[in-house]
């Protein structure tokens, strides 16, 4: 795939004019990113979906009434938009009790398709760990892994030094690391249950 | 391949983490980012919700005249029209705020007028007295010497009319 970035100040320029071919390549460059960044924390296609379309409306309306002017800090801002969507998601979720016991969001994700080198069982597995790191360490690997971002977006996103997120990401790294070699017992169901719902109650997943 | 932009950008953040079991992992993370992506006809469903938002948002910000359910042909006689009216209120405006300025510039000129006649008399006058003071004083001078002329001839009179009587 090319550079998102490149060519994105005449694509944004031409949205912002109303264009609908160069808000079709805005949305063919990022709403997929940004609805795996949702998916990763909600857990639910559907949930995700609607948190995906909210963010882009949000965009095109406030590129449209010319709210944003482009100053190579797109990526950064379409993911604040989107990352403070999924917070939202995630408040509401824990406001209201039978979103959870609907198990909207903290359903299994459907399997992913063939991953030659990472089945569906480790990646369930992998999905697990992360649903039991700490809400500030997964929203870093999520921004840097789903969303795509580098860490001096992922800084411009959370307001916060790239060092300290350079750390935390590795801290992250380490934890998931050792849940999944068995130091913290992935493999225990149970626990892994309490987590998820944890997951669920903690981040409306 | 779609996500290949995200494996690189990985590839040069996560260069601090050493350990083979991160990078592994790093590996790992961003296969489910990319299965976490997949969701079939997303695109257009997100284009579908938000592109006539951005349509609606850009019509708002750039506002036209238009009547409802008016055909397209009959907008612009109406734009020409606007325009024609923008265009002769600005004209009014400009025109009545040149007025008074006119009219001060026209009080300076008569005023100057005026002040150029006063010190024109104001020459004359003073050309004359000049002239005046001039001959007055040649007069005054001529009359001093008159008089002085008569004094001696009346002192020579006297002295004489002495002699006569004496002698008569």
């Amino acid at each position: 795939m090319d550079d998102p970035s490149q060519g994105l100040t005449e694509l944004l320029e031409a949205a912002a004019r109303g264009d609908a071919g160069a808000w079709r390549e805005l949305v063919h460059r990022y709403s997929r990113r940004v609805f795996a960044l949702a998916k990763s924390r909600c857990r639910n296609d559907d949930v995700a979906e609607e948190i995906a379309q909210s963010v882009f409306a949000t965009v095109a309306v406030k590129l449209g009434a010319g709210e944003y002017s482009e100053v190579g800090r797109f990526e950064a801002w379409l993911f604040r938009v989107a990352m403070n969507r999924v917070r939202d998601t995630v408040r509401k979720a824990r406001r209201s009790p039978e979103v959870q016991e609907s198990a909207a969001l903290i359903e299994r994700p459907e399997r992913a398709s063939a991953e030659p080198v990472f089945d569906s069982a480790a990646m369930e597995r992998l999905r697990d760990a992360m649903a039991l790191l700490a809400d500030a360490d997964r929203e870093v690997v999520e921004l840097r892994h789903h969303g795509g971002l580098s860490f001096k977006q992922i800084a411009e996103v959370l307001d916060e030094p790239v060092g300290t997120l350079l750390a935390r990401h590795h801290r992250a790294l380490r934890k998931l690391r050792e849940m999944l070699d068995g130091v913290v017992s992935v493999g225990d169901e149970e626990k892994l249950d309490a987590g998820r719902l944890d997951s669920g109650r903690s981040s409306g997943s | 391949m779609k996500n290949e932009r995200r494996e690189t950008m990985n590839g040069e953040a996560l260069s601090h983490l050493t350990a083979p079991g991160l990078k592994a992992l790093s590996g790992q993370l961003d296969a489910l980012a990319r299965a976490d992506g997949e969701r079939e006809g997303l695109e257009g469903r997100v284009v579908s919700a938000s592109l006539p938002m951005l349509e609606a948002s850009v019509q708002v910000a750039r506002p036209t005249l238009r009547l409802a359910d008016q055909p397209l042909w009959w907008r612009a006689p109406l734009r020409v029209a606007a325009g024609v009216a923008i265009v002769a209120t600005a004209g009014l405006t400009w025109m009545a705020m040149r007025l008074p300025q006119v009219s001060t510039n026209l009080k300076h000129q008569v005023a100057a007028k005026a002040n150029t006649t006063t010190t024109l008399v104001a020459d004359d006058w003073a050309a004359s007295a000049m002239l005046l003071e001039e001959h007055s004083g040649a007069g005054l001078d001529e009359l001093l010497s008159t008089a002085t002329t008569l004094e001696e001839k009346l002192r020579t009179f006297e002295s004489s009319d002495v002699l006569e009587e004496g002698a008569m």
